[in-house]
């Protein structure tokens, strides 16, 4: 490719690109997937397992088992399908790989996203239709009330970019930390708890459900989670207000956090 | 029996080496292993909140499920501190990397296996051992039977996480694979045994032994069923033989990664 071709290609191709490759790649890496779809379905085996046996003694409960079971497909989907990019990054930090990121003509940052958004295009049909599937096959039927699923599809897809971002910016913070598992660990439970991933906040204390409303968690999870048996369209345009609001917080905090990231591996040369 | 004893004071060796390496990174250390407190904490919180709404799952209440995972916490805590090797075990093979542990005069498994020590294993630990002190289920009596459910717990861990890796000597690079095998060991034994039946029971007492981790001890402090004791004593010396006899037979298809390294 000559300098006066190379200067007409679009900014964005560049980005598309490697998204396409990191899809390409996904694909190839058939373990990966199929462990992912193997997770979601051990998931949703032990829940059903859980609700069918609490329900089945009597105890109060506002919804049915397909309900909970296709609550937490949602739920589960948000976190399985998304990539793990933190880990690449805190490697690429630690290794030093990350330094002959940098003089290419591509952002590391925006590299990043574009690859996880190409493995997300592949990984999320995968594993949300193995979730489906084995959701309907544990349960037998879909939820009380399905066309919250059809609000859900997109809303899910969206939340995935939310984690998938914030998942960048607690990579990129391996430049100061080094080991980013524990924060990983930390981040990831919070949003068990705060987000209801395993259990829908219907079930939570009035306090707690308050609290967990103003985190990212409540937005991307139970968030798109409550569409399943909630098929509002307003609910529905509610939970894309909030996700919306808390990509644009993470993309803002990750750029910050880039930038000052890059300093730093300037000032110590990378 | 005559390279038991050896092997038992070389492991303790490594141990203490490990230590040293481990604490030599003070605020890392104490990062990792009070995060993951945190974690283990927060992770376990769903249970309260559950059973603020729920009484119970077939009989089980929140007592139970402390003691349930307090044995699989300390155990995996007892695991990745110990022999915290385990999960680096399939790279190693598929790179050609176990070289540097076949050319020392001791037992390659055993210095495999305890070459790393994993700083959060200290976290597991302590919030393993916090949440059975509080369960209200343990007592003065009951102490021998946890320390003889965890240790037994944290050897099915390490076999089974052995096994695992070990299929790298036939499949190759197989790590991920081997760590998500482990990720499910873990889901499954930190929820209530009596919610599952039929061919899941089954493969809880088979190919994912979380039965034999938390569930089986559960029924043995808390209820005080002896034959359980048996059970878990037989079942963890099947799982240990059997990691040995994979690891060796394994170990005949081993190609070097003809490298050159040192091990210190």
């Amino acid at each position: 490719m000559n300098p006066t071709t190379a200067q007409r290609v679009h900014p964005l191709a560049k980005y598309a690109a490697l998204g396409a490759i990191a899809a390409r790649q996904t694909l190839v890496d058939r373990a990966v997937l199929l462990g992912r779809a193997v997770f979601i379905g051990l998931f949703l085996l032990i829940f059903s397992q859980l609700w069918k046996t609490v329900l089945s003694m009597g105890q109060r409960g506002e919804h049915s088992v397909a309900d909970l079971v296709w609550y937490l497909l949602i739920t589960e989907t948000v976190l399985i399908a998304t990539p793990y990019l933190h880990l690449d990054i805190e490697k690429d930090i630690r290794n030093g790989d990350v330094a002959n990121h940098l003089p290419r003509p591509v952002s590391y940052l925006w590299s990043q996203v574009s690859q996880g958004i190409g493995q997300l295009v592949v990984r999320f049909p995968a594993v949300a239709l193995c979730g489906a599937l084995m959701a309907w096959g544990l349960t037998g039927e879909l939820p009380s009330n399905p066309a919250g699923l059809l609000y859900a599809l997109p809303l899910t897809f969206l939340a995935c970019c939310a984690v998938l971002i914030s998942n960048i910016t607690i990579g990129l913070l391996a430049v100061w930390i080094v080991d980013i598992n524990p924060l990983v660990f930390v981040w990831q439970k919070l949003s068990f708890i705060l987000g209801g991933l395993i259990f829908p906040m219907d079930i939570y204390p009035d306090w707690l459900r308050a609290v967990s409303e103003w985190t990212p968690f409540y937005a991307y999870l139970y968030g798109v989670g409550r569409l399943a048996y909630t098929p509002d369209p307003m609910v529905a345009l509610g939970s894309a207000g909030m996700l919306l609001f808390w990509c644009a917080v993470f993309v803002w905090i990750a750029l910050w956090v880039y930038r000052k990231a890059l300093r730093v591996m300037t000032i110590s040369g990378g | 029996m005559n390279t038991f004893v050896p092997s038992l004071k070389y492991l303790g060796a490594l141990f203490v080496t490990n230590l040293k390496a481990t604490l030599a990174l003070r605020v890392a250390f104490w990062l990792q292993a009070g995060l993951m407190v945190v974690n283990n904490l927060v992770f376990f919180t769903i249970w309260p909140i559950f059973f603020n709404r729920y009484d119970s799952v077939n009989g089980w209440k929140l007592g139970h499920m402390a003691v349930l995972y307090g044995v699989s916490c300390t155990a995996f805590g007892v695991w990745v501190v110990v022999a915290g090797g385990v999960r680096d075990m399939a790279q190693l093979i598929s790179d050609g990397d176990l070289d540097t542990y076949l050319t020392l005069p001791k037992n390659p498994l055993v210095r495999t296996v305890a070459s790393r020590m994993q700083g959060s294993g200290w976290g597991d630990l302590i919030t393993g051992i916090g949440l059975l002190s509080f369960s209200g289920v343990i007592g003065a009596w009951e102490v021998p039977l946890v320390i003889l459910c965890v240790a037994c717990a944290s050897l099915i861990y390490t076999s089974t996480g052995i096994i695992a890796q070990s299929v790298a000597f036939w499949a190759g690079p197989i790590g991920s694979l081997a760590r998500q095998f482990t990720e499910f060991l873990i889901s499954f034994s930190v929820y209530p045994g009596s919610m599952f039946s039929g061919v899941v029971k089954v493969i809880l007492f088979t190919i994912v032994p979380a039965g034999f981790i938390s569930h089986l001890p559960l029924e043995l402090i808390a209820n005080k069923r002896w034959e359980m004791g048996a059970a878990l004593v037989g079942a963890t010396t099947v799982y240990c033989l059997l990691a040995i006899w994979v690891f060796s037979a394994g170990l005949r298809r081993y190609e070097s990664g003809n490298r050159f390294g040192v091990q210190a």
